[in-house]
């Protein structure tokens, strides 16, 4: 559990984050949302240290920050960022390898370590082990620097735009696979992003930020009905109710095929987000849905995507 | 694409005929100071002279022959290196002809011709190496003739050549001199590296000390070196008079002002390359490498040091460059050295043996050092990045 109480940052007379009161449960991933420099990046730099409160504090299981040895603390917290930061020096297997060393593990156990964690970023590990970052793909690039983040199965994970310099392909990919792996690991991660899409497709919590306040808080459909100001409202943007449709999968709606008429495809595993605009691409209110072989599996139609809407919409209008 | 004809390789043929019709392809003099007399290819080879005709002929043709592919070009490269050998050996043939009924003060040497045939020689084996593509045949274009130079000299088949009985009439000065010369010049780069890298991680860190350190440095490399090395006997003057510096050697000429002005050059590569390297380092590696736990000191010798290192080594070719060069200057104060060849023959009575005598192993040492350090930095770079450098995309120097 991660506790901000009344922390402020400021540099040079502007303030950077402003009195931030925030309590991130236990295996959550919360997203911090909002536009460049509003203070997600500082807020998020302030838990490992890298950058030291004006004033506040920050909890972590109780216990103040300040009271463990910066190294100590560091080496128990994952981090991962944009750039992947991968030392270009180092190989695949040896940056990984990095802080399960300084934790002084035996050389069998790291090794060990290092091709359960390729495998579970989905990289072949006799390949990937000895290759330099340079001769990595993006996409690969990024997957090492979160197994790299993981190495020493720390509690809490600091994410900091980590797929932003993705491709939209790639982005959907990693993001589909980074959520089942939390479903497997439950880490304590806060992930910081200004895209709305990915704040509402991956978050259990969403803290939206702004100016370096904290505008709202609450589960991203929570966030969707909250009627909080203006400026919420027009962060969130009328297609967030659209992007909410990415938490659903294609293949929990299927229903079998009546008519013989030739449709679009599309495949199970996709989400109903694509579904939809495929759907609005061809001009169709069915889609024939496929595995990944090729075999047809039956249909989805607009309706079960406009239920879910609707569902959603009734459901929270109870809730607020 | 259609093959454009090589103008200048058929050019540098055009060159190479050239210097066996001119008259000027050996250069005769009764003894060292009297005037030179050219001797043209003709008279020098005599009956040898069909025989160079042949190898020129041959080199036409390979050259007329000759088209993208790579095979023909290697070939073509080949026999232009062994051109470039051979011309060292029909110098040698031309000198043992010359020297037929004179004494041993007549000096026969090198004329125009000669240094013609080189130069074509080594266009042509330059011009064929770009349409070859596997390294190690560039490599043995390249040093094939010098291979064959090397062996020509250490045989001793050049020995009637004044150059070397210049050289060994001299020869226990010039060993002396020449070990005078390497022994600064290592003395030089070994003591700037070691105070240098420390000094330059600092200013590094430390701002204040990286303005002055600059601030010095800047300027004292924006003088000339003869300058610097005569600036430097003024204070050195005073400074022999401490009897505590005086008994360890600081003298105001000799080594001394050579080896301070040479310092202060080299330590000013090392200092700025490893500063500058260290600066341009991505900020990202280092938070990341503090966010994961490292100390500083792992950080320096993990991070900063691995990835200074190749830009690191680029500065110490450079800076060793740069002292065996300056080195040669150093007779202006009295200290001995390569130059004091290069001041022998430049007197009034122009020496030219004695001036190559100094200058070429000078060269030779330079092109040593930047061979060896290319590699060293190649290799540095492929255990950073784990890629072997395409020579296509390889800038030399």
């Amino acid at each position: 559990m991660i506790v901000f109480k009344d922390v402020v940052k400021s540099y040079n007379g502007v303030i950077a984050v402003d009195k931030l009161n925030l309590t991130i449960e236990q295996g959550e991933l919360c997203i911090l949302l909002g536009l460049s420099g509003c203070g997600k990046s500082t807020s998020l730099n302030m838990v490992n240290k890298l950058i030291e409160a004006d004033s506040g504090s920050i909890y972590i299981n109780g216990k103040n920050i300040n009271e463990f040895k910066d190294e100590d603390l560091r080496r128990n917290i994952g981090y991962a960022v944009q750039s992947t930061a991968l030392f270009p020096h180092m190989t695949v297997s040896q940056n990984i390898s990095i802080v399960p060393k300084l934790l002084k593990w035996k050389k069998e156990k790291i090794q060990s370590r290092v091709e359960e964690l390729l495998e579970l970023v989905g990289l072949d590990v006799k390949s990937y082990m000895g290759k330099y970052p340079n001769q990595l793909s993006g996409g690969e690039a990024q997957r090492v620097g979160v197994a790299r983040a993981l190495a020493a199965d720390p509690e809490i994970l600091l994410m900091d735009e980590p797929f932003g310099a993705l491709d939209p392909i790639n982005r959907a990919n990693i993001q589909n696979e980074f959520l089942r792996l939390q479903e497997k690991l439950h880490k304590t991660i806060i992930f910081v992003t200004h895209d709305m899409g990915e704040a509402m497709k991956m978050g259990d919590k969403i803290a939206l930020m702004g100016k370096g306040k904290l505008l709202s808080y609450g589960t991203p459909k929570q966030l969707l009905m909250e009627d909080v100001n203006s400026f919420v409202k027009d962060f969130m943007g009328a297609d967030s109710y659209i992007n909410m449709l990415e938490r659903y999968l294609v293949k929990e709606y299927v229903l079998p095929d009546n008519s013989n008429k030739v449709l679009p495809t599309i495949s199970e595993k996709s989400s109903l987000k694509e579904g939809f605009s495929t759907m609005i691409n061809h001009s169709v209110d069915k889609l024939q849905v496929v595995d990944q072989s090729g075999k047809v599996l039956g249909v989805l139609r607009v309706d079960a995507i406009l239920n879910i809407l609707n569902e959603e919409y009734v459901r929270n209008e109870k809730i607020s | 694409m259609k093959y454009k004809r090589d103008m200048v390789s058929i050019f540098m043929c055009g060159v190479f005929i050239l210097s066996l019709l001119m008259d000027s392809f050996m250069i005769v003099m009764e003894n060292r100071i009297s005037p030179m007399q050219h001797i043209s290819a003709k008279q020098s080879l005599g009956s040898s002279y069909a025989l160079i005709w042949g190898c020129l002929i041959i080199l036409v043709l390979l050259v007329l022959w000759k088209d993208k592919s790579e095979k023909k070009n290697f070939i073509t490269g080949i026999w232009a290196s062994i051109c470039l050998g051979g011309c060292i050996f029909f110098a040698g043939l031309a000198t043992n002809n010359l020297m037929v009924g004179h004494t041993s003060t007549y000096r026969v040497t090198f004329g125009v011709g000669i240094y013609l045939i080189m130069i074509a020689s080594y266009s042509i084996i330059v011009k064929c190496n770009e349409f070859i593509n596997k390294s190690w045949k560039k490599k043995l274009t390249t040093f094939l003739g010098i291979f064959i130079i090397v062996f020509l000299v250490a045989s001793g088949w050049l020995n009637k050549m004044s150059i070397m009985t210049e050289y060994f009439t001299r020869q226990d000065k010039f060993n002396q001199v020449f070990w005078e010369h390497l022994n600064i010049s290592l003395l030089v780069v070994i003591t700037s590296i070691i105070i240098g890298l420390p000094v330059g991680y600092l200013c590094y860190r430390y701002k204040i000390l990286d303005m002055i350190i600059s601030g010095i440095l800047n300027v004292v490399r924006s003088i000339p070196a003869i300058a610097l090395i005569i600036l430097m006997v003024g204070p050195l003057s005073l400074l022999k008079e401490i009897p505590v510096l005086n008994s360890i050697g600081i003298s105001s000429f000799g080594a001394t002002p050579v080896f301070c002005a040479l310092f202060l050059y080299s330590i000013f590569q090392v200092i700025n390359s490893l500063r500058g390297a260290l600066m341009t380092i991505d900020r990202d590696y280092i938070k990341a490498a503090k966010a994961m736990g490292m100390t500083n000191i792992m950080i320096m010798f993990k991070v900063q040091i691995p990835l200074v290192l190749p830009v690191l080594v680029s500065g110490i070719r450079v800076a060793m460059i740069s002292t065996f060069t300056g080195a040669s200057l150093g007779t202006m104060v009295g200290f001995g050295g390569l130059g004091t060849f290069i001041r022998m023959g430049d007197s009034s009575a122009i020496a030219l043996d004695l001036i190559l005598l100094g200058a070429i192993p000078i060269m030779i040492m330079i092109f040593i050092t930047d061979l060896v350090f290319s590699r060293l930095s190649r290799w540095v770079k492929m255990r950073m990045t784990g890629v072997e450098y395409d020579n296509r995309y390889e800038l030399t120097n």
